[in-house]
């Protein structure tokens, strides 16, 4: 059939993304912190290609992705744009709840089967969040982090933007392991991920336009602050937003010209940045 | 999915404080630890106050608007510190000169970066919600800016005590986002990609100041 010679071929080529994710991610040193509670230095090994991917993308976007997302934004009412992004969110809410149990997080399961049967059922097929149960985005990327897989080199995938390899691997994963995916497939009905995707994707991004806009006409290196944004943002997400473990950046160290600090407290004299750090932990490994 | 978790960060990115109404909230009186967190929390709540009536002052042109702007900057933010935070471990490498150069450079850099974002900024309120004690110099404020449309936006200030006995904010965290860490990571990749040098990062953001300052 076509959606099996599509899916094969899919397959082929997110494996191989997927592939070479992993054999990046090969190079993590040992003993790193997975979720990185402790904050890294940012491993872009393969930092020409990704940002030649990025170019590559912001003219994709340029081209054909921000003016469909102008479009979207600017024609369509408030209600419907919501109406569009809780239906793409509901069908998510399967694949969520999945992740959710596979991390160990009853609770957050439980709200996404809550929500997906509640909207599903009372909100029109997903169209209204009668739930309003404000539920977490879990993906598969997101589960391999709570089982302790390290994040893994940054990637600049074409189209899909700014990943790490682990998470890369992620994307596949839930594209097969998606119910809604499985039961399209079942039903014959095809191209479901392909527009889920798609809906996806022009929703998110009408509503990011001017936020992205700006801190781009704000940077000095776009895609270095992309790359930061989206490693905290990342942490944050598979920290679930938990503030209290959430990393903040180390100052712990002392000006020159400020008076020496006492005896006791010599060793904030030194800066203490990741470099010290992360060598003192490779020599202690 | 993660692009709107992106577009809801970038969008808090973009925003700044200026509250048109202040929620008061009450805080338990314990004992000294609170009165830190009290400070702290002043701190933000008067420079809240001030941003939001120098937004809204239409007697002031732009260019007193920005000079009352770094007012505040260096009043509240130690901006040395930050500075120096993110340059990070080419701080060490910098002369005297290029050091002064810079943070005479950042601190433009961030008057004009964050001016804008301000002055986009309307009908939000802001919500201190509590402080957090994080070591012995600092404090963490937590608060939310609300939204007509949409959900709160996550805010949370960085306060510290500098060596003076001054209490100082030395990050904004938006989202779980810290902007400090987002500046240096930012201009780390500029340094990098220009053989190391500080001057390359000062010329970058000189010329981008030309560029944007209209």
């Amino acid at each position: 059939m076509n959606s099996k010679k599509f899916k094969s071929t899919l397959l082929g080529g997110c494996l191989a993304i997927a592939f070479a994710g992993l054999l990046g991610g090969c190079t993590t040193p040992p003993g790193e912190d997975p979720k990185n509670v402790v904050y890294n230095e940012v491993q872009d090994p393969l930092e020409p290609l990704n940002r030649y991917f990025f170019d590559v993308n912001q003219a994709i976007d340029a081209l054909a992705l921000k003016p469909v997302a102008h479009i979207y934004r600017d024609a369509l009412p408030e209600g419907v744009k919501d109406s569009v992004s809780n239906f793409f969110s509901n069908l998510s809410q399967p694949i969520y709840f999945l992740n959710n149990i596979a991390q160990g997080d009853l609770d957050g399961a439980g709200d996404n089967m809550g929500s997906f049967f509640t909207n599903t059922f009372l909100g029109f097929g997903g169209l209204f969040d009668i739930a309003q149960l404000d539920t977490d985005k879990e993906d598969m990327g997101q589960t391999f982090a709570v089982w302790g897989i390290p994040e893994g080199p940054y990637l600049v995938l074409p189209i899909l933007g700014p990943n790490s390899s682990r998470e890369a691997v992620g994307l596949v994963g839930d594209h097969f392991a998606d119910p809604i995916n499985i039961v399209a497939h079942h039903n014959d009905v095809d191209n479901v991920p392909l527009i889920r995707a798609l809906g996806t994707g022009v929703d998110a991004r009408a509503r990011a336009i001017e936020p992205l806009d700006e801190i781009e006409k704000n940077s000095i290196d776009f895609y270095a602050a992309i790359r930061s944004l989206y490693r905290q943002n990342r942490k944050s997400e598979i920290l679930d937003g938990d503030t209290a473990l959430t990393p903040l950046p180390d100052i712990s160290f002392e000006l020159e010209d400020d008076e020496p600090a006492k005896a006791d407290s010599i060793s904030l004299l030194i800066e203490e940045d990741e470099d010290t750090v992360s060598d003192q932990r490779k020599a202690t490994n | 999915m993660k692009m709107i978790r992106m577009a809801s960060l970038a969008l808090a990115t973009s925003l700044f404080v200026s509250p048109l109404a202040l929620t008061a909230t009450s805080f338990a009186s314990y004992a000294q630890a609170d009165e830190k967190a009290d400070a702290a929390t002043e701190l933000v709540d008067r420079l809240g106050k001030e941003a939001v009536k120098l937004l809204a002052d239409d007697s002031k042109d732009v260019s007193q608007k920005r000079a009352e702007f770094n007012r505040l900057l260096a009043r509240d933010f130690d901006m040395r510190l930050i500075g120096r935070f993110v340059l990070g471990k080419n701080w060490r490498q910098a002369t005297e000169e290029e050091r002064e150069e810079y943070l005479t450079v950042f601190q433009d850099y961030i008057v004009n970066t964050y001016q804008k974002r301000i002055g986009e900024y309307s009908g939000e309120n802001l919500n201190i919600l509590k402080a957090k004690e994080l070591n012995s110099k600092e404090q963490l404020v937590n608060s939310e800016i609300i939204r007509p449309n949409g959900p709160a936006i996550k805010l949370d200030w960085r306060v510290r005590r500098n060596k003076a006995g001054e209490l100082k904010i030395v990050d904004i965290i938006v989202e779980n986002v810290s902007m400090a860490l987002t500046h240096r990571e930012e201009f780390s990749a500029v340094i990098s990609s220009n053989g190391g040098k500080i001057s390359s990062l000062i010329d970058k953001l000189k010329s981008h100041l030309e560029d944007t300052k209209s």
